[in-house]
């Protein structure tokens, strides 16, 4: 306490000045350093204040802390660039929708699948052997026969990696009457790589004579290809051993078998909950149970094992099939015009990318037979 | 400069401690007690209070013992359960549906005033609106409280697919029975106690295939209005047909129910086109199982990254079309 107080003594030494307690005397010239070594001691209200000052600081600043802490892990990107994920993906997730047709089914069906989900995939082509006014056709060269699906398929690969392999990531084969939900397709799409070979749709068992876990997709609900897995298809589909060069043949299967020999990876299309996401039937196959009896053909070729339910479909599907041109329309207005009054969007985040290495593709497990 | 605590003259004892009256230490303290005195735990009260009560629907679904299996179970396994309540009313038991059971009415209008009259009897309390549909209908009954929420229930007004009938000299307005009829319990009530008793008012001889007119006549004849349960852009919630000929083609005059409908329609049908609403209610299906897809259609699927704001980017588009 001695240090803090100025001597009588040396205070009038140095001039006019007033004392009281805590006085720090400034104005004088040369011994001023002398008080100015002197700590300032505050008095005790102004001691309270600044210990309430530094104390509701503290809380300010940790509360507001703990407030960012909890917000910021739920803020979508999105919401500060004023762009909903959608739109981000697709902008990040390329697809090239094509869908096999033939002149016969132009104005009957292709035009509606270009009006209703076509316009949603980054690019689509129509292939099939003339062009059409109405919509972006590809001819090709084979003739528009079932039994030269095989052939048309190859083509049609063929010609979208020589002149099209840079337009988009990820390359979708459709038949004009299937749906496709493009945005869900996107986010099913999001975890992987392009650069990686694999390829996805409804997984089918593979018939006849078939290594372990060979698989082919469904073609009527569509498969789409990685853009890696399309370069190793066309430069692969040639090679005796592993492609048939027939074009006959069940498209979906042959292009199974060549892929499988070619070591592009059939990967699961299911959801978190192990739900189907590609379906060859319409949705209430598979929600109504004993829809079909138990002879029903998709039990036996199903990769994964089955169950109907109401439950049993994913939130976010990606695929239909038979779906007939009326019922395009109906598919598009419940789905994206509709509005049920109360429904709950769940919180929608973009899912973690998944490593190649780190991929796991379950293996069949269909035991029906 | 004054010291406001003097903590030797708080802490130590001497001639001048503080004692609890002094200075500003005094109201701080009591300030404290007051405060710890009145000091509660929220009630339920200061909480925010739950929304007003949404009208309750109670449902009566029509069904036939030959169509229990192959109809009625897949609307209790799908949309049923989304009303208030529900009952189905039929020609025979069943061990799940438990249908209220009628026998040997063979007659379409003695089986709606069998119908009605049963539900005022037994279920009256128990909704607010009563929906009359059939089995063969997809009924999306969230839409259906949200149109109705901006009417009360003691009003007397029914809704359905409005219809009139040709060639009177007053037009009768009815609701077209394949669709499903919405009755307030004022309306309904009305009906059961004045018009069914009155053979004046209303008949109870068989009408064969005029059922849904009497029931028009009936009503009107006790002063229930018929309403327009059409959406703010004119576009129709009850839909007379199934899905994918309202949404993925027209309706064909050479096909007789629909001759019928655009003949007797009371709101006019442009290019053989009804324009459906975002929030439809009512349709009529004619494979059943449809009723799983629309279901999971509406509840279950989502569409990853769809814009939360799509209710006013609609009522845009909607607001641009209906000026063109």
């Amino acid at each position: 306490m001695g240090g803090d107080y100025i001597l009588l003594e040396q205070h009038q030494q140095l001039g006019d000045t007033t004392l009281f307690p805590g006085s720090s005397c400034g104005s004088s010239g040369a011994g001023v350093q002398v008080l100015r070594a002197t700590r300032r001691r505050l008095s005790s209200f102004q001691q309270l204040l600044l210990i309430l000052l530094a104390g509701s600081c503290t809380i300010a600043l940790y509360a507001y802390w703990n407030v960012m802490l909890l917000t910021s892990g739920n803020v979508p990107e999105t919401q500060l660039s004023n762009e909903t994920l959608a739109e981000k993906l697709q902008r990040e997730v390329r697809v090239l929708c094509w869908v096999l047709t033939t002149p016969k089914y132009h104005k009957s069906r292709a035009v509606h699948v270009m009006r209703t989900w076509g316009k949603r995939c980054n690019k689509i082509y129509f292939m099939t052997s003339e062009p059409d006014d109405e919509l972006p056709t590809i001819v090709l060269t084979k003739p528009d026969k079932y039994e030269v699906l095989w052939g048309k398929t190859k083509e049609a690969f063929s010609y979208l990696y020589e002149h099209m392999r840079d337009e988009a990531d990820w390359f979708m084969k459709a038949d004009d009457d299937t749906y496709v939900f493009v945005e869900n397709l996107r986010y099913m799409l999001y975890p992987y790589s392009p650069d990686q070979a694999i390829y996805f749709g409804y997984n089918f068992k593979m018939v006849g004579t078939h290594q372990k876990n060979e698989s082919y997709m469904s073609g009527g609900s569509g498969y789409v290809l990685s853009r890696e897995a399309l370069r190793v298809f066309a430069e692969g589909l040639n090679d005796t051993t592993k492609c048939r060069q027939e074009d006959n043949h069940a498209e979906d299967m042959e292009m199974g078998r060549c892929l499988f020999n070619l070591d592009v990876k059939a990967g699961d299309s299911r959801d978190s909950k192990m739900r189907h996401r590609f379906y060859p039937l319409l949705p209430f196959n598979m929600l109504l149970s004993g829809y079909f009896g138990l002879d029903f053909w998709l039990y036996k070729y199903s990769y994964y094992s089955m169950r109907s339910c109401m439950d049993c479909l994913s939130e976010y599907p990606v695929a239909f099939h038979y779906v007939s041109p009326g019922q395009l329309y109906v598919f598009d207005f419940f789905n994206y015009d509709f509005q049920l009054m109360g429904k709950q969007k769940p919180d929608e985040r973009l899912p973690e990318k998944i490593k190649p290495e780190d991929l796991v593709i379950p293996d069949y497990d269909n035991h029906f037979d | 400069m004054v010291r406001h605590i003097n903590t030797r003259r708080l802490l130590y004892g001497g001639k001048n401690r503080f004692g609890v009256l002094n200075s500003w230490i005094f109201f701080g303290v009591l300030f404290f007690l007051l405060i710890l005195l009145y000091q509660r735990d929220a009630t339920s009260a200061d909480i925010f209070v739950t929304p007003p009560p949404r009208p309750r629907i109670f449902c009566v679904i029509v069904t036939y013992a030959f169509r229990h299996e192959h109809a009625a179970i897949h609307i209790q396994k799908t949309w049923a359960r989304h009303c208030d309540r529900y009952v189905f009313v039929s020609d025979d038991v069943h061990i799940l549906l438990e249908p209220a059971v009628f026998r040997n009415i063979r007659d379409k209008w003695q089986r709606i005033r069998a119908h009605l009259e049963y539900i005022y009897k037994y279920h009256f309390h128990q909704g607010d609106w009563f929906l009359y549909a059939n089995d063969d209908n997809f009924v999306v009954v969230e839409n259906l409280r949200h149109m109705l929420q901006s009417y009360s229930s003691e009003e007397l007004i029914y809704f359905g697919c409005k219809m009139r009938s040709k060639g009177r000299s007053q037009a009768l307005v009815y609701m077209y029975d394949g669709s499903g009829i919405v009755l307030s319990s004022a309306s309904l009530k009305r009906f059961v106690l004045e018009a069914l008793i009155n053979e004046d008012l209303c008949s109870s001889h068989s009408k064969g295939s005029e059922a849904a007119k009497e029931l028009g006549r009936c009503l009107s004849n006790v002063n229930v209005i018929a309403g327009d349960s059409r959406d703010e852009f004119k576009k129709h919630r009850f839909l007379p047909f199934e899905v994918d000929i309202h949404l993925g083609g027209q309706m064909n005059d050479s096909v007789e129910l629909h001759k019928y409908f655009l003949e007797h329609s009371y709101h006019p049908v442009i290019d053989m086109n009804l324009p459906v609403s975002l929030k439809s209610i009512c349709f009529h299906l004619m494979l059943i199982p449809i009723t799983y897809d629309l279901y999971y259609f509406t509840q279950n699927v989502h569409i990853f990254g769809a814009s939360q704001k799509w209710d006013l980017e609609n009522l845009e588009l909607e607001i641009k079309n209906f000026y063109n």
